[in-house]
C-alpha cells in the first residue's frame, strides 16, 4: 500500500525528515507519535504534496506507484487523503458546491462518471449526520465560523465521502471531546477495508481507543526510532518518548 | 508660480481644438494631470496621452452585445460622443434635453472641465421610470468628450446604467453629472469592459439630498488607462453605497477614485471595492472620505482589498479619512496581498486544479462585492462581466 523509503525532506536548509523508512500495508492502521518537532506535520504535507515540501531523496509510493512529482490534486485523485491539523476556513466558498466540485474532479481524473447534485446531496447529508454537523452549518461558507471540534467533523466528513485509498489523519484528536473521539472512530472503522490504508498521527494515546492501530512508529529527530504492536501506545503515555530517543542514538 | 509646461503633441492639437475661454486657459497653463499631481500620481494621463489625436470621427465599429441588460430598459447610446436618442418614444418619467456645451471650471476636476465643452444631454428622472441604460461606445483612434447630466426630482426611484466599451485606441472622456433629490433613490451600475488600448477617464460629479440614497457598484476591467472617478456631495442623512470590482490582467491599468464630501448631520456611507490583478496589470484605489465641522453622525467605511496574483502585478492604495466634526464615526481598511497558500493547497489536496483552485478563491474574493447588489438578475450579469475579466 503506502511505501516510504528514505525520505529525507529539508524546509529552509534544516533537515526534518532524515532518511525515514515506514510502510503501511493494505488494510491495515499505523499510528504515529512522536514529540513537537519531530516531523509529524512535514510527514504529512511531503506525501499530500504541499508545495515546498519537495524530498531531497527517497521515495513515497502508493500500490508501487510514486507520487513525488505529482501535483496535490493528481494524489488525491489517486486516493489519497489528508486530514489537516488545522483546517482552513475559506470565507466565500459554498460548502457543498466546492466539496462537489472537489469529488467531481477526482472522480473525473479516475476516468469515473461525475456525480449528480441530487446523488452528491443524498451521501452528503448521510456523511454530515454522522460527523454530527446540522444543516445550517453546512450552508454557511467552508469551516466559516466554525470551532476546532467542528472544522474535525468537516474533514471527517470529507474523509467519509471522498472513500480514499489512503488516508492520513494529522492530529485529528486535538480539541476533540470524547464524544467527538467517538464519533472518529465510527467514520474510521465504517472506512476500514482490505484495499484501505490509514496513517493516524497523534500526540495521546486516547484517540486509539476509538482507532485500534496494527502498528505504532515512534517519531523523533525525522525518523522512525521505534516500532511495535498498539501496546506501545500506554508505552509511550508512562514512559514519554526519551527511552526511544536514547535506543535511536 | 511655477514655469510654463511645454505641451505635448497631444495637448498642442487638444488645446487649439478648444474654443477659447477659462476651460481653454486653465488646462493650458498646466497641462492634463500627471504623475506630478497628487491626485493622479498613480495614473500618468499625460504620459498615457502623448501621441496627437484628432477629434473622433462617427463611430463606424460593430456594436457589441450590450454587457448589461435590464428588462424595460431605454437605452441610449453615445458613440464617439455623440448621442443617440429617439425622444419621441420616451416613456413616462424620463425626460430628455440635449443642450449646447455650457463650458466651465469645475474644481479638482480637470477631466470634467475638458468634458463642459461637449453638448449636454440633461435627462429628468421622476417617479418611478422606467431603467435607463446609457452605453457609451468609443472606436477609432480618436478623441472625444460627452456630458451627461442625470436629475432625479424628489422621491423618485430609479436604476441607471452607464457602459463603457471602447474599440481602438480612442481617448473617452466622460462627465456624468446626477443630483438625487431629496428622498429619492438611485441604483446606479457601471460597466467597463477590457479595452487594452483606450485611454478612458469617466468622471462624475454627484449630489445627494437629505434622506436620498444612491447604490453604485462599479465593475472595470481596465485598459491602456482608465479612471473612475466619483466626486459625491452627501447632505444630511443620505446614504451612499460606493462599491466597485476590477479585475486586471496583462498591461491593463485602471484606477478607482471617490472622494465624499460630508455637508449635512447623519450621513452614511458604505464603500467596499475589491481587486484582482494579475500579469504586469495595475490597480490603483484612491479613497477620501472628508467630513466637514458641521456633518456630526456621519457614519463612513471604507475598504479596499486586492489580491494580486504575480509578481509583476501592482496595487497602489491610498485610503483617506479628512475630519473635522467630534461625533462620527468613520473608518477605513485597506489590504493587498496574494492568494492564500494554506487555502490554495488544502483546495487541491481535496482535488481542485491548480487552475479550479484559484478560480474559486477569486470569485469568493469578489463574490463579497457582488452579494452586495440586491436584484438577483443584475447579479448575475455583473458576475458575468467580472468574469470575462479572467480570461
Amino acid at each position: 500500500m503506502l511505501n516510504i523509503e528514505n525520505l529525507t525532506v529539508e524546509i529552509e536548509n534544516n533537515r526534518i525528515l532524515d532518511a525515514l523508512s515506514l510502510s503501511v500495508p493494505a488494510g491495515e492502521v499505523h499510528a504515529i507519535m512522536g514529540p513537537n518537532g519531530s516531523g509529524k506535520s512535514t510527514l504529512s504535507y511531503t506525501v499530500a504534496g504541499r508545495p515546498g515540501y519537495e524530498p531531497v531523496s527517497g521515495d513515497v509510493t502508493l500500490n508501487g506507484e510514486s507520487l513525488i512529482g505529482l501535483e496535490p490534486d493528481e494524489r488525491a485523485a489517486k486516493g489519497v487523503f489528508l486530514s489537516f491539523q488545522q483546517p482552513v476556513a475559506i470565507p466565500g466558498v459554498a460548502t457543498m458546491n466546492f466539496l462537489r466540485t472537489a469529488l467531481n474532479a477526482q472522480r473525473k481524473a479516475r476516468g469515473e462518471e461525475e456525480m449528480s447534485s441530487a446523488d452528491f446531496l443524498k451521501v452528503f447529508r448521510e456523511h454530515a449526520k454522522t460527523v454530527g454537523l446540522t444543516p445550517d452549518k453546512l450552508k454557511r461558507p467552508f469551516n466559516e465560523g466554525f470551532s476546532g471540534g467542528e472544522k474535525k467533523r468537516m474533514e471527517m466528513l470529507q474523509m467519509a465521502l471522498f472513500q480514499p485509498r489512503f488516508a492520513i489523519m494529522d492530529e485529528t484528536d486535538s480539541g476533540l471531546d470524547i464524544d467527538a473521539l467517538k464519533m472518529v472512530g465510527e467514520v474510521v472503522n465504517a472506512l476500514r477495508a482490505p484495499d484501505r490504508g490509514f496513517l493516524v498521527i497523534t500526540h495521546y494515546q486516547r484517540l486509539l481507543d476509538y482507532v485500534k492501530p496494527d502498528r505504532i512508529h515512534v517519531l523523533a529527530g525525522g525518523r522512525i526510532v521505534h516500532s511495535g504492536g498498539p501496546e506501545l501506545a500506554r508505552e509511550l503515555e508512562e514512559g514519554g518518548y526519551e527511552q526511544f530517543k536514547a535506543e535511536a542514538a | 508660480m511655477s514655469a510654463p509646461i511645454t505641451l505635448t503633441a497631444f495637448e498642442d492639437r487638444l488645446f487649439a481644438d478648444l474654443p477659447q475661454g477659462e476651460v481653454a486657459e486653465a488646462l493650458k497653463s498646466r497641462g492634463l494631470p500627471s504623475r506630478r499631481a497628487e491626485a493622479w500620481k498613480w495614473s500618468d494621463l499625460r504620459a498615457a496621452l502623448r501621441d496627437e489625436k484628432q477629434a473622433s470621427g462617427d463611430y463606424v465599429g460593430e456594436v457589441p452585445p450590450a454587457p448589461l441588460s435590464l428588462d424595460g430598459a431605454v437605452v441610449l447610446t453615445i458613440r464617439n460622443g455623440t448621442a443617440h436618442m429617439d425622444d419621441a418614444a420616451l416613456p413616462d418619467g424620463i425626460g430628455m434635453t440635449r443642450g449646447l456645451p455650457e463650458p466651465g471650471v469645475l474644481p479638482d476636476a480637470d477631466l470634467a472641465s475638458l468634458a463642459t465643452a461637449a453638448h449636454t444631454l440633461t435627462i429628468e428622472l421622476q417617479g418611478n421610470p422606467p431603467p435607463l441604460i446609457v452605453r457609451r461606445l468609443s472606436d477609432g483612434e480618436g478623441r472625444h468628450a460627452d456630458r451627461l447630466r442625470v436629475r432625479l426630482a424628489p422621491g423618485t426611484c430609479a436604476t441607471l446604467v452607464e457602459t463603457h466599451e471602447a474599440q481602438g485606441a480612442p481617448f473617452a472622456n466622460s462627465l456624468t453629472e446626477i443630483a438625487v433629490g431629496e428622498g429619492a433613490n438611485l441604483t446606479r451600475l457601471i460597466a467597463q469592459p477590457a479595452a487594452d488600448d483606450a485611454v478612458i477617464v469617466h468622471t462624475t460629479l454627484a449630489s445627494l439630498a437629505e434622506k436620498a440614497s444612491l447604490g453604485q457598484t462599479a465593475i472595470a476591467l481596465g485598459g491602456a488607462l482608465v479612471r473612475h472617478e466619483t466626486r459625491l456631495v452627501q447632505n444630511g442623512e443620505s446614504h451612499a453605497q460606493l462599491d466597485g470590482l476590477y479585475r486586471l490582467t496583462g498591461k491593463r491599468h485602471c484606477d478607482t477614485t471617490t472622494h465624499v464630501d460630508y455637508v449635512g448631520e447623519g450621513a452614511e456611507t458604505s464603500q467596499l471595492v475589491k481587486g484582482v490583478a494579475s500579469g504586469r496589470a495595475r490597480g490603483v484605489f484612491q479613497g477620501k472620505f472628508h467630513v466637514a465641522r458641521g456633518a456630526q453622525h456621519t457614519d463612513a467605511k471604507m475598504a479596499h482589498h486586492a489580491l494580486l496574483l504575480e509578481q509583476g502585478a501592482q496595487i497602489n492604495a491610498k485610503p483617506e479619512l479628512e475630519i473635522y466634526a467630534d461625533d462620527v464615526e468613520c473608518a477605513h481598511g485597506n489590504t493587498a496581498g496574494a492568494l492564500d497558500p494554506e487555502a490554495m493547497f488544502y483546495l487541491r489536496q481535496r482535488g481542485l486544479s491548480e487552475e479550479q483552485a484559484r478560480s474559486l478563491l477569486i470569485d469568493a474574493f469578489a463574490g463579497e462585492v457582488l452579494a452586495r447588489v440586491q436584484d438577483e438578475g443584475v447579479r448575475e450579469q455583473l458576475e458575468r462581466v467580472f468574469r470575462a475579466g479572467l480570461e
